[in-house]
């Protein structure tokens, strides 16, 4: 059963990242990135290390996509 | 008897959490999302913390913890984004009636 | 090449990677061979146990590649310099953001020493669970992160950074030319660390204490690279 779940979140990681690379906008990709976050955040929990997937959850939704903002409207605005 | 009706609170929260899912598909912009996806995932969680310890009532303070910190963070978050989706003027439904934001800022 | 059939090519290579990778983790997981095959796994647990530390992992990033993380904070202390050389703006006009709301503030304000403690949690276990110093400094940027975006006078100073940041590399090297000296090894595990007291806050010597250091590191350079970029982004 816990194989199952990881794999399925496997699965929907390797979809998310793709869609992550295709799309149009930087925005939705940045947006995109964030459920990588979310999703290795279960992994993270399936492997028994709870610690880092609280995080994981910090990091990959608050740090980095701040970051990631911050550069693009950096980058807009030198434009 | 202490364990059927942790099963029920358990079931009545996954049942909220449905709702909320169902109605982040089913609603039509921003503002509706908004109150779908943070009011009922509160009552969501808190059913399933109050679910959870009536099955283990030794996690009782933890979930206590959890629950004080839900209902801090939730509502929160949710009045910034829908005050930032305001600032940048996203588009709501053409049926709105009242915009309260805009008229507590002009009187201010 | 014209850049649709780019495009085109990029998609067909990126699914059939894609397909390959799924492929890959079916076979895995099926046959259940990632359960099973932690030989190295082992091999590595039963020699971290002679240092009286109950996580692998930390010893192995602490310990036995002890100098490679000493090398790793020098990276992040680069980068941090780098972003505060590029971006930092000791004159920046303050007061020119709008103001945000006071729930925000005030909850900000309850929030902040929750993430401290639990980022100082998870430094101070990073012997005994999963996590750690890098893991412990994130989240104590990330709740000065939440100050900095809610609050329009808050201000890390630079004097505090600085101290931190190098307090706690002068001690990372000291402690290891301590194990040089005593020890003949750098980062040798002078302090005691019995067997007996596997799994308990005070054990496994040095280990906890440097991933402490590294904890504080972490925590000030990312705190300073957050703040500059968010700086720089208010009056430009």
């Amino acid at each position: 059963m816990i194989g199952f779940i990881i794999l399925f979140t496997f699965i929907a990681l390797i979809i998310v990242a793709f869609a992550a690379l295709v799309q149009k906008k930087l925005e939705d990709s940045i947006i995109l990135f964030m459920g990588i976050g979310l999703g290795s955040v279960i992994l993270f929990f399936t492997f028994n290390a709870p610690d880092v997937a609280l995080t994981e959850a910090v990091i990959g939704s608050g740090v980095s996509t701040f970051i990631f903002l911050t550069a693009l409207k950096h980058l807009r605005s030198e434009q | 008897m202490q364990d059927i009706l942790g099963f029920v609170f358990l079931s009545a929260g996954v049942g909220a959490f449905l709702v909320s899912g169902i109605g982040l598909l089913r609603m039509p912009d921003i503002y509706t999302r908004m109150h779908v996806g943070t009011k009922s995932t509160t009552i969501a969680t808190l059913l399933v913390v109050i679910g959870g310890s009536l099955l283990e009532p030794q996690w009782a303070w933890k979930l206590l913890l959890l629950a004080v910190f839900i209902l801090l963070t939730n509502p929160l978050s949710s009045s910034v984004i829908a005050r930032a989706s305001h600032k940048i003027s996203t588009p709501y439904l053409n049926n709105s009636k009242r915009d309260a934001l805009k008229e507590s800022e002009q009187i201010k | 090449m014209n850049l649709k059939r780019k495009l085109a090519l990029s998609d067909i290579s990126g699914f059939a990677l894609a397909s390959v990778l799924v492929l890959t983790i079916f076979n895995v997981i099926l046959q259940n061979s990632l359960l099973t095959q932690n030989s190295a796994g082992n091999a590595l647990l039963a020699l971290s146990s002679h240092e009286g530390v109950a996580n692998a992992v930390t010893t192995v990033v602490v310990y036995f590649r002890g100098f490679d993380t000493l090398g790793e904070i020098a990276v992040l202390f680069i980068a941090s310099l780098g972003i505060g050389l590029i971006l930092e703006n000791p004159h920046a006009k303050q007061g020119k953001k709008e103001e945000s709301n006071f729930m925000l503030k005030t909850a900000a304000k309850l929030l902040f020493p929750i993430i401290l403690l639990f980022g100082i949690y998870i430094m101070v276990y990073g012997h005994l669970s999963p996590g750690g110093g890098f893991q412990g400094g994130v989240i104590i940027a990330s709740g000065v992160l939440l100050l900095l975006i809610s609050s329009n006078n808050f201000h890390m100073p630079h004097k505090l950074i600085a101290i931190l940041e190098t307090f706690a590399g002068i001690s990372y090297v000291f402690i290891g030319l301590i194990g040089l000296l005593l020890l003949d090894t750098f980062l040798g595990n002078f302090l005691p660390h019995d067997i007996s007291q596997m799994g308990m806050l005070f054990s496994g010597g040095i280990i906890p204490i440097i991933y402490i250091i590294v904890g504080i590191k972490v925590g000030s350079e990312m705190s300073f690279i957050v703040q500059n970029l968010l700086q720089r982004g208010e009056h430009d």
